[in-house]
């Protein structure tokens, strides 16, 4: 156990000195230079633009940039963001909080609702629950995010006035922050106006985040159920007379590990993949942020948001592989054995 | 037991947010303004400046020597008047009950500071590098009074300045540059409060010298996408909304409509001299002439546009009524496009793209192949102010309403290596352009505008087209404003829910 986590650890560190590479050099490498484009139609001199260059280490060979880049990032300076002027991490902390709660609610959400309904048609199997359930799942996998999101918007937010359209939380609501995560704030604080103006802005854009995992979390756990209860262990536990929840208990332990697995990615790959969700519903994360920064080229910004997005990533699928070994007794018992 | 705890905890949760809505309805009085794009940052010494948005921010928090009116001509702000000396020298008379948000006073020394900072040759600062070419020196010549000596008669003068915000001396110096960026204090009509991601908080200075603002909180925040900033306009989280395009104003109507104002944007299509067959003045004029651009602002834009003859519109100074410019001849043009054989590539970005695609229709109905290319939006910005795209469509925004400032950056032949745009150059309109930027004579200098724009008529390196209006989508609950064609937020009288 300890071995495989010193092992993960250390990919973990290859892993984002190849990304750090890879990104810095393609910022670089696209077409466009941050100082053109801030400076947009102003009439500047080229003097006046090589000193905006030099002023942001620009005009350095790249080997030199990066160089100084990994220096200062080791050390957790990640330098200062060219169009807003302050440090890189002001920015992507907060970004980085509002993704993650997001994801986390996206997450709970699809597992409450999910796991239930994946029992349902497995218990079900072939008949027209399961059939129905099945259907359902297609349509929340197939369904574009983005349509979801703005049908959501005109529906409940226009028409029935009863969600925000967008944001976090209503600037009105005066929230201390002190962990990032509003709903944990407005809690520990006891900001009851804060806490339901934030739990208000989280239930659309958390609708839209679980339509897809739930599908897929509904859909691997049916499968692994079905497979699970033709096996023989399960007829033994019935020739026991075992009662229907305490076999069903037995079978949902049993499909733990590879649904763990898909919600794991899945949620590894939400927190970098939320761009155009982050967009349609204005909600201030890391995708947003990074687009943005993209698009003005203000690599110092791009290249710390895709290096905190792949860290997380890289953490969530150690996780992952962490509770899967503790479901999983086949393996634990292989790595004593080893 | 546990699901009875779970129904109790989702009541409670459910109650909180009921009780939060009806609450905030109540308190919220708060102007929200929603922008499509995040701005940077609002120290007005720093580069970069930002554009039109970050702009919009910063004049709420600071004030200039002069502030443009709707006809983007120069006003007196913290100058109360000026007048000029031998055609060089420049004497402002200055706002004498004027101070910064933190009781700093504003006074001669604050102008003469903030001038030299810009002049300094390490300074990014917007609008330094003209300012340079332009200023002299800036004296103090009363407590009250600026003194500001130009190299040589210097008409842009004024109009510069009005891009010049006044940040305080003695506190900057104090705190430093960051420091201040992060928390700005000027002598606007609202105070900084604070920033969060893309969401910017203001609020009133109730001791603004030209009179407290109607709203006492200011928000200003960005929403990217189109139609989550039109449903948060209609949903009333939101009070204004910029950048609606055209074809999205129904979608304005019931407790929202929408609000236009004159554009200072100029949309043109763009030929590389350097490259066949734009090489030939014969076929960029015949180009020039296929252009409905009546139908193209009637059919694109719903008649929220103007057409163009030249590049320049009413309101700039230097327009010519009286000039014959680009017409729409489709036979003329005809009878030389349809003799280029080899097809032509023209770019554009996608906010551009429909009116790409019609640029490409009426060549294509005068005998010229088009190839459309849709590049990413830096990735072109690159292309074109290297001079490598044959041929593009693009705007230009000229919210300094002054000839100079459209045709300089983009025909004067020492425009630099970074402004290459068509490649054209000509010693003639080199002349005219430095004519007109060393006179303050505007009978003279509109003269000098007038060749200058028949020559650029005649030579077409660019085909102008239309002069958009600017859309914005306003609440019903929303008082006393009215956008300007400057793009800056006049919201001091504008407040929510008043009648």
């Amino acid at each position: 156990m300890l071995q495989t986590l010193l092992d993960r650890l250390l990919q973990t560190v290859v892993v984002l000195l190849f990304v750090s590479v890879i990104v810095f050099l393609l910022v670089r490498l696209i077409p466009g230079d941050p100082v053109d484009i801030f400076l947009g139609e102003a009439t500047v001199s080229d003097e006046q633009r090589a000193m905006l260059r030099s002023e942001h280490g620009l005009d350095r060979p790249i080997i030199v940039q990066y160089g100084a880049f990994l220096a200062k990032a080791v050390q957790g300076d990640l330098g200062r963001s060219i169009t807003q002027r302050v440090p890189v991490a002001e920015l992507l902390g907060p970004a980085f909080l509002a993704t993650i709660e997001l994801v986390i609610a996206g997450t709970l959400l699809s597992v409450v609702v999910g796991v239930p309904i994946a029992l349902l048609a497995a218990m079900r199997h072939g008949r027209t629950a399961d059939q129905v359930t099945s259907a359902l799942a297609l349509f929340g996998y197939s369904m574009p995010t983005f349509w979801l999101g703005i049908m959501m918007i005109l529906v409940l937010s226009v028409h029935l006035g009863w969600f925000p359209t967008g944001g976090r939380i209503a600037m009105s609501a005066g929230l201390e922050r002190h962990t990032g995560l509003f709903v944990v704030d407005a809690i520990i604080t006891g900001n009851m106006r804060a806490l339901g103006s934030a739990l208000q802005h989280l239930v659309l854009p958390s609708i839209a985040l679980a339509a897809v995992s739930t599908a897929s979390l509904m859909q691997v756990l049916r499968g692994s159920l079905i497979s699970i209860s033709q096996e023989e262990f399960v007829s033994a536990l019935r020739a026991r007379g075992l009662g229907r929840p305490t076999l069903w208990r037995h079978m949902l332990r049993n499909a733990a590990p590879p649904t763990v697995i898909i919600m794991g990615v899945r949620f590894g790959s939400l927190i970098g993949g939320g761009i155009v969700l982050e967009t349609v519903f204005s909600w201030p994360g890391l995708g947003l942020l990074i687009i943005d920064a993209i698009r003005a080229r203000d690599y110092p910004v791009v290249q710390g948001g895709v290096l905190v997005m792949a860290a997380s990533f890289v953490i969530v699928s150690l996780v992952v592989d962490v509770i899967h070994i503790l479901l999983d007794p086949r393996i634990r018992q292989g790595e004593a054995g080893r | 037991m546990l699901l009875k705890r779970t129904v109790q905890a989702a009541t409670a949760l459910l109650l909180a947010t009921v009780m939060a809505t009806t609450e905030a309805a109540a308190a919220d009085v708060t102007l929200v303004v929603g922008q499509a794009v995040r701005p940077t940052q609002f120290h007005p010494l720093l580069a970069p400046g930002g554009g039109r948005e970050t702009r919009a921010i910063k004049r709420q928090i600071f004030d200039a020597l002069v502030v443009q009116d709707d006809n983007l001509r120069p006003q007196p702000q913290l100058a109360k008047s000026w007048t000029i000396e031998n055609d060089v020298r420049w004497i402002f008379e200055l706002r004498d009950d004027v101070s910064f948000h933190n009781a700093e006073r504003f006074n001669a020394e604050t102008v003469k500071w903030n001038l030299e900072r810009i002049l300094d040759p390490n300074s990014t600062a917007p609008g330094a590098s003209t300012l340079r070419t332009l200023i002299e020196s800036v004296e103090v010549t009363g407590e009250y009074q600026v003194t500001v000596t130009t190299k040589s008669p210097a008409p842009t003068l004024l109009i510069t300045l009005a891009f010049v915000e006044l940040a305080p001396k003695n506190l900057v110096e104090e705190v430093g540059d960051e420091a201040f960026a992060a928390a700005p204090i000027g002598t606007g009509p609202f105070l900084f409060v604070s920033r969060d991601g893309s969401t910017v908080q203001l609020k009133r200075n109730d001791a603004y010298w030209g009179g407290p603002a109607a709203s006492a909180e200011v928000t200003f925040t960005t929403i990217p996408e189109l139609s989550s900033r039109i449903a948060a306009l209609r949903a009333g989280e939101i009070h204004i909304a910029d950048q609606i395009p055209p074809d999205q104003v129904v979608q304005l109507s019931g407790n929202v409509a929408p609000a236009t104002a004159t554009g200072t944007r100029i949309f043109f299509m763009a030929m590389n001299v350097n490259e066949p067959p734009f090489d030939s003045v014969a076929v960029r004029q015949a180009v020039a002439l296929a252009f409905d651009r009546d139908l193209i602002a009637q059919a694109l834009y719903g008649g929220r546009a103007r057409p163009l003859n030249q590049p320049a519109f009413p309101e700039m100074f230097g327009y010519q009524p009286d000039l014959a410019g680009f017409r729409y001849d489709p036979a003329a043009a005809r009878a030389v496009l349809s003799t280029v054989t080899a097809p032509v590539t023209l770019s554009v970005r996608q906010v551009d793209f429909v009116l790409a695609q019609a640029v490409a229709g009426f060549l294509a109905d005068a005998g010229l192949k088009v190839e459309l290319a849709l590049v990413e939006d830096a990735a072109f910005n690159d292309s074109i102010t290297g001079g490598r795209l044959q041929s593009y469509v693009s705007s230009w925004g000229v919210a300094e309403g002054d000839v100079d400032a459209i045709l300089h950056p983009h025909f004067w032949s020492e425009r630099g290596a970074n402004r290459r745009y068509t490649n054209y150059a000509n010693p003639a309109l080199d002349a005219l352009f430095y004519e007109g930027r060393s006179t303050t004579d505007s009978a003279r200098r509109f003269a000098v505008y007038a060749d200058a724009l028949r020559l650029l008529v005649d030579e077409a390196p660019w085909a102008v087209l239309v002069n958009p209006m600017d859309i914005y989508g306003v609440s019903n609950d929303l008082t006393g404003w009215m956008p300007s064609p400057t793009g800056m937020y006049r919201i001091n009288e504008a407040r929510v829910g008043g009648n």
